[in-house]
């Protein structure tokens, strides 16, 4: 795959993170919810903004009134299909679990009587 | 001997119960200020203004979430941390943004297949442009001269690709063919690099202090 950088497992779990976490995330949010340090995924995600994986857009409101801004990031219609296919090439498909992550849907009992 | 251990005792009291948690309140007060002051440091010292510009506010709003005044203090070392290679992802998004603005013959030629010699000429050119890179005011024009054949071209060139690293805002390569002047080109160099026509301003004063804006660093070759 030609993504023209090298793909580490740090960036590999921001992927996992931008793939399964839905709603606005932002840096401190992907950082968590990687379990990576906040000031290492800023690289990775400038890298994935880079080459068309990711965009980003700044939070909705004005600056002067409500302080600075959060960025929100998420995967690109192209970065959807490439971080999918990365995922299940290098890690099987099994997303592992981490504390941020959205747990795995689970069988449920339903109904009643 | 009482009234020393006495008077001991005080100090140590002074010190535990009046000093120290005052100090303690006041590293605490301190620890988001520093921090804030940290991630401004390294979000301004990234590249172009824009991207300072986007990081500084986008970091100090994900620095003020972090709970905690001494744990903000240690995200914003997390983000010194990184900051180098932060610095190179921003510069190459630059590098690559440059590059593809620039139409294909605005590109360096391709390098002089065969090219030997010339090593005191290298050497003297490499000097020139590394002195060039490392002054932030000087705006430096270097002329190769020499008759027709004689291989200024190839030299620039081998030399251009040879520096390509000192240089990571681009190169650009503009053979100078018709004599119709300095302007006409700027113009064209301009617009190549993403600025629109009804941005560069007409007349030739204004429009230099313009150029040297927009390409601080690029080494141009005029043959």
């Amino acid at each position: 795959m030609n993504s023209g950088f090298r793909i580490t497992d740090a960036t590999l779990d921001v992927l996992e993170v931008l793939l399964h976490e839905g709603g606005d995330i932002y840096g401190l949010k992907i950082a968590k919810a990687a379990g990576r340090p906040t000031g290492s995924v800023f690289p990775i995600l400038a890298k994935l903004e880079d080459c068309g994986w990711v965009t980003s857009e700044w939070e909705a409101g004005d600056p002067a009134a409500r302080g600075p801004r959060r960025r929100f990031y998420q995967l690109s219609p192209d970065g959807l299909v490439q971080a999918r296919q990365l995922l299940t090439e290098r890690r099987g498909g099994t997303v592992r679990s981490r504390p941020g992550l959205s747990p795995a849907p689970r069988p449920r009992w339903e109904g009643g009587r | 001997m009482a009234g020393e251990w006495r008077r001991g005792g005080v100090v140590v009291f002074l010190i535990t119960a009046v000093a120290l948690p005052l100090l303690l309140t006041e590293f605490g007060d301190w620890c988001p200020w520093l921090a804030a002051r940290l991630v401004r440091w390294a979000a301004r010292h990234l590249g172009d203004p824009a991207s300072c510009r986007r990081y500084e506010e986008e970091w100090i709003a994900n620095l003020n979430e972090v709970p905690g005044k001494l744990a903000r203090l240690v995200a914003a070392f997390g983000y010194l941390a990184y900051m180098p290679r932060m610095r190179r992802s921003v510069r190459h998004r630059a590098a690559r943004s440059l590059s593809s603005a620039l139409p294909a013959p605005l590109g360096l030629p391709p390098v002089p297949r065969a090219f030997v010699g010339r090593a005191r000429e290298l050497d003297a050119l490499r000097k020139l442009l590394h002195a060039a890179a490392e002054s932030t005011t000087d705006r430096q024009l270097i002329y190769v001269v020499g008759m027709a054949g004689i291989g200024k071209t190839a030299l620039a060139t081998f030399c251009a690709y040879q520096m390509k690293e000192a240089f990571p805002d681009g190169q650009l390569f503009l053979p100078a063919w018709d004599q119709a002047g300095l302007g006409s080109y700027l113009d064209e160099l301009l617009m190549a690099l993403g600025v629109p026509a009804s941005r560069i301003p007409q007349g030739k004063p204004t429009r230099v202090p313009c150029s040297g804006h927009v390409f601080p660093a690029a080494a141009s070759s005029w043959s």
